[in-house]
């Protein structure tokens, strides 16, 4: 139970903490770190202006999108404390579900018949072809070392430092293969500026250009949600085998990746938009790196 | 069993009559009775099996069916009285001459579609075999000026498929000496390719799959969903019945598991930059049929390395596939014929908008998009999470060919799955989304309600399949049982499945009630899309299909062939410059087409013997009666 409210209460934390990362860095105090929480409770006290070409795929998008990446995350462990569902195989449905909530968000995108939301969408939904492959070849990976079990398990009995070359090898290349996963779908630079003021070159933001109010406030909620949820993902890795406070090395790796991403993003210009894709395979290959040697280890080819 | 097909005989009569109504009613009852003694051989004991003499060529012949053709009937007696109950209403609204042989012939197609199910025997078989693909062929050239030339090639390609089969049945009787289908077990090799390639012309597998998108688009909506749903399910159902029949070394199971990967992975590109709605559900049976031999492959696979869980699952998840697929692309096919009826037209850059003039197509049309693109709630997703379940199992079992094989099918299933979704969120949204781009889809009408029964029927099949995730294991659970499976692990499968649908569940009614909470509290009012400071959008500017796929086309142009045509306009006397890009598919353009270039060229040379004179006629045929003398004589 305290795992949901973790997942209830810390997406939010996470955009205010990159913005004052960023803001620290090129030298402004910043704004308040619990900023998105005000702004998301003023948003659902709000109503909404609609175009005039949204049929129901508009009014409807925004809370099966929002209920599909909740049901996501609740599969996702926290801390050490088990995830509040799990079964076999469970990161499959898991992946789906994010898509779900993508493919339905693009379809909303579309539905206002602006130019600049489909750009967006289509943007938004090519990356998706080279990162589901890249995150059921990451999950095969993990498998190699703790066996076919559910996404809690799997991140469970995945031991980064038990010593072993291996462990430590493929360890590092799921982080870096998620932390990138993490930059795209959380649509932060270099793949996408949240912060840009031109339509033509944003991503995520231009998609939602005809949203307001209530439905607002519950897309910039599942945003932050699906950050938090790889960004678990990746915590759920990097948490030491004996460690004795599981919560705080979890919140220590989540707050850490907040900071990290801030600061690439004050370091790092955003990409060209065509070439971004050619960066979004960099999972994808990593992660056939990765599964090309556990194969090779579990032959005995070393 | 004889008093269903004595009703679908029986509906031939009313078809003479031009009763379209009164064909499709006593189609639905007759398949009703039959679907139900279907499932009786599916879930009891009992097999159907006559021995029936036939005059000399045939002798005794059996005809019976095993649980694998009760599986493929059930599906067929499901899905071909939806199509012609869709059908009668579509003809209603599309009036045209020859209604009658057309009905007559979508009788003979159902039949026979039937009919191959039963026959253990392999002159009847390919009788039978033959009979569908001309019926199919005269179903499929119904509006005749536009049709024929796709109708044509679609025979043509069928009478080689067949050509194949008839060798590979010959040379299967030379070596056993019997026509009985007993003869397939453990075959040698030569007739088991050609049956194999004969087959995979029916059911569409790249390369000799490129009829598919040829004779989709021109055919009527109907006869487009029974052919892409149910009838490619025919050529599938030879090639499992010699899968189960035979042992395969690893190099022929890892050739045909490639062909499925190049035929999902082709049909999904081509599905994604085709602009026509029709050919988008070809190339994407393509696709599907390529997902259905992934899963076949994955079951041949854990056989052969010995991992139970694996080819169990694989399987499973092949026959679901089966089943779902036609299910929702039936669906998607009847709803072109929604669009068609209200827009007069297929080119989705034309369409837009729908949504609001058509709801109720919408909706299913979102259901059936779920489904293809194998998202959550869906059926689609189910066999796909079969086949992806069974995948996993191979990690980590110390079988190479396994591991490598499972891993590489487990990147090009998310990855077509990805691109089929991408493919059919662009269908979806250009055609229902926005607004319209011209003027027919501006006065679209929704269709009249007969049109949304069958469509109701299957996207509520969808949803219930898609939700109750156990609901279509259970339909496949005794075939498994069957082929002598290892099932030890189906009970933990099914919970699993049953935790899905739990969670699918929990979303559904989580988005309810968020729903309900913004339509309580929130207030809407309307204003134009924000044109981003723009003062003058119009319908034109919007995104169009093509603009849409274009960053993944462009990563993806060395697969796809463009043809572009640019015409230098004149704007002093008021003509507009036109350029236009059309994918084509390369194995049409630079096989199918000089292959049959140089054929009509050969038989050209034979054109002048047909000259019209008599007598010249009788020369010939006094020349040939003297060459058979000689012949004879000299044989003597």
């Amino acid at each position: 139970m305290i795992s949901l409210l973790w997942i209830l209460l810390l997406p939010l934390f996470m955009p205010g903490l990159i913005s004052r990362v960023k803001a620290i860095m090129v030298g402004r105090k910043g704004q308040s770190l619990l900023q998105p929480y005000y702004h998301f409770l003023k948003l659902l006290r709000k109503d909404e202006v609609i175009s005039s070409s949204a049929s129901f795929i508009t009014r409807l998008a925004p809370s099966i999108a929002l209920s599909a990446t909740l049901c996501a995350a609740l599969f996702v462990p926290v801390g050490r404390s088990s995830s509040l569902l799990s079964f076999q195989g469970d990161f499959i449905l898991v992946l789906y579900l994010l898509a779900l909530a993508k493919g339905i968000m693009v379809l909303a995108a579309m539905d206002s018949g602006s130019s600049f939301e489909g750009m967006g969408a289509s943007r938004e939904i090519s990356f998706t072809a080279f990162l589901e492959p890249a995150f059921m070849l990451i999950m095969a990976g993990l498998i190699f070392t703790s066996g076919f079990t559910s996404l809690n398990s799997l991140l469970d009995s995945y031991i980064i430092n038990n010593h072993e070359v291996w462990s430590l090898v493929v360890g590092a290349f799921t982080i870096f293969a998620l932390f990138i996963m993490l930059l795209v779908e959380s649509a932060r630079v270099p793949f996408d500026d949240p912060n840009t003021h031109l339509e033509l070159t944003m991503i995520h933001e231009v998609m939602i250009l005809d949203y307001s109010g209530f439905s607002l406030g519950l897309i910039h909620y599942t945003a932050a949600l699906k950050m938090l949820i790889y960004a678990s993902l990746i915590a759920q890795i990097m948490i030491p085998q004996n460690a004795q406070w599981h919560m705080g090395w979890y919140l220590l790796c989540v707050l850490g990746l907040g900071l990290v991403t801030g600061i690439v993003e004050s370091m790092m210009a955003r990409f060209r938009m065509n070439r971004n894709l050619e960066l979004v395979l960099v999972p994808l290959s990593i992660s056939v790196l990765a599964i090309a040697a556990l194969i090779a280890r579990s032959l005995g080819g070393w | 069993m004889s008093i269903g097909f004595l009703i679908l005989f029986l509906a031939i009569i009313p078809a003479l009559w031009k009763r379209s109504g009164l064909f499709s009613i006593l189609w639905l009852l007759g398949s009703g009775i039959i679907a139900f003694e279907y499932l009786e051989v599916i879930y009891s004991r009992t097999v159907q099996d006559f021995m029936i003499s036939f005059p000399y060529p045939i002798g005794t012949a059996n005809i019976g069916i095993s649980k694998l053709s009760a599986f493929f009937g059930t599906v067929f007696a499901i899905g071909l009285p939806l199509g012609m109950l869709y059908g009668h209403f579509y003809l209603k609204q599309h009036p045209s001459e020859g209604i009658r042989s057309h009905l007559f012939w979508l009788g003979i197609l159902g039949l026979s579609m039937h009919g191959i199910l039963w026959m253990k025997h392999s002159l009847l078989f390919l009788m039978v075999w033959e009979l569908m693909s001309i019926s199919s062929f005269f179903c499929v050239i119904h509006d005749r000026q536009q049709s024929l030339k796709a109708g044509l090639n679609y025979i043509i390609t069928m009478q080689i498929g067949a050509a194949f089969l008839m060798v590979g049945f010959g040379l299967m009787f030379i070596h056993t000496g019997s026509f009985d289908f007993n003869g397939l077990e453990n075959m040698p090799r030569l007739p088991m390719y050609l049956l194999l390639i004969g087959f995979a012309f029916k059911a569409g597998f790249v390369p000799l799959a490129s009829w598919l998108p040829q004779a989709h688009p021109v055919a009527p909506a109907h006869v487009s969903g029974m052919m892409s749903g149910l009838m490619i399910k025919a050529g599938l159902y030879g090639i499992i019945l010699i899968l189960l029949t035979n042992a395969f070394s690893l190099w022929e199971i890892l050739v045909f598991c490639l062909l499925s990967i190049i035929s999902a992975f082709w049909g999904v590109i081509h599905a994604m930059v085709s602009t026509n709605i029709k050919k988008v559900l070809a190339y994407s049976s393509i696709e599907n049929i390529g997902i259905i031999g992934i899963g076949l492959c994955v079951g041949l696979l854990g056989k052969d390395a010995g991992i139970p869980a694996m080819a169990t699952l694989g399987f499973a998840g092949a026959f679901l596939h089966i089943f779902f697929h036609s299910m929702f692309k039936a669906l998607l096919f009847y709803l072109s014929g929604n669009v068609l009826v209200a827009s007069h037209t297929l080119e989705i850059d034309k369409l837009g908008g729908l949504a609001k003039s058509m709801p109720f197509t919408a909706v299913y049309f979102l259901v059936g998009t779920i489904a293809i693109s194998a998202l959550p709630l869906g059926n689609g997703f189910i066999s796909e999470f079969t086949i992806l379940y069974g995948i996993f199992h191979a990690m980590g079992a110390n079988d190479l060919p396994a591991m490598v094989f499972g891993a590489v099918l487990l990147s090009v299933l998310a990855f077509v799955g990805a691109l089929a979704l991408i493919a059919f969120s662009k269908l979806f949204a250009i055609i229902f989304l926005g607004e319209a781009r011209q003027e027919e889809a501006r006065n679209a009408q929704e269709c009249p309600r007969g049109m949304r029964i069958p469509q109701l029927v299957l996207g509520l099949g969808i949803l219930a399949t898609g939700g109750i995730a156990n609901l279509g294991l259970r339909f496949v659970k005794p075939i498994l049982r069957w082929m002598a499976l290892d099932m030890t692990m189906i009970r933990d499968f099914q919970t699993t499945l049953n935790q899905v649908s739990i969670v699918l569940a929990i979303v559904v009614l989580l988005s309810a009630l968020l729903y309900l909470i913004r339509r309580m509290c929130v207030r809407e009012s309307i204003s134009a899309t924000w044109g981003c400071g723009y003062q003058k959008p119009n319908p034109r500017m919007q995104y169009g299909s093509y603009a849409f796929v274009h960053p993944l086309s462009y990563f993806l142009k060395p697969f796809i062939l463009f043809s572009k045509k640019q015409k230098q306009g004149d704007m002093a006397k008021g003509i507009n410059p036109i350029n236009s890009m059309e994918a084509v598919d390369p194995i049409f353009k630079y096989i199918v087409e000089p292959v049959s270039k140089a054929m009509s060229w050969f038989f050209e040379l034979f054109s002048h013997i047909h000259n019209g004179k008599t007598n010249s006629y009788i020369a010939w045929c006094l020349g040939f009666l003297i060459l058979i003398i000689i012949w004879v004589l000299g044989v003597r």
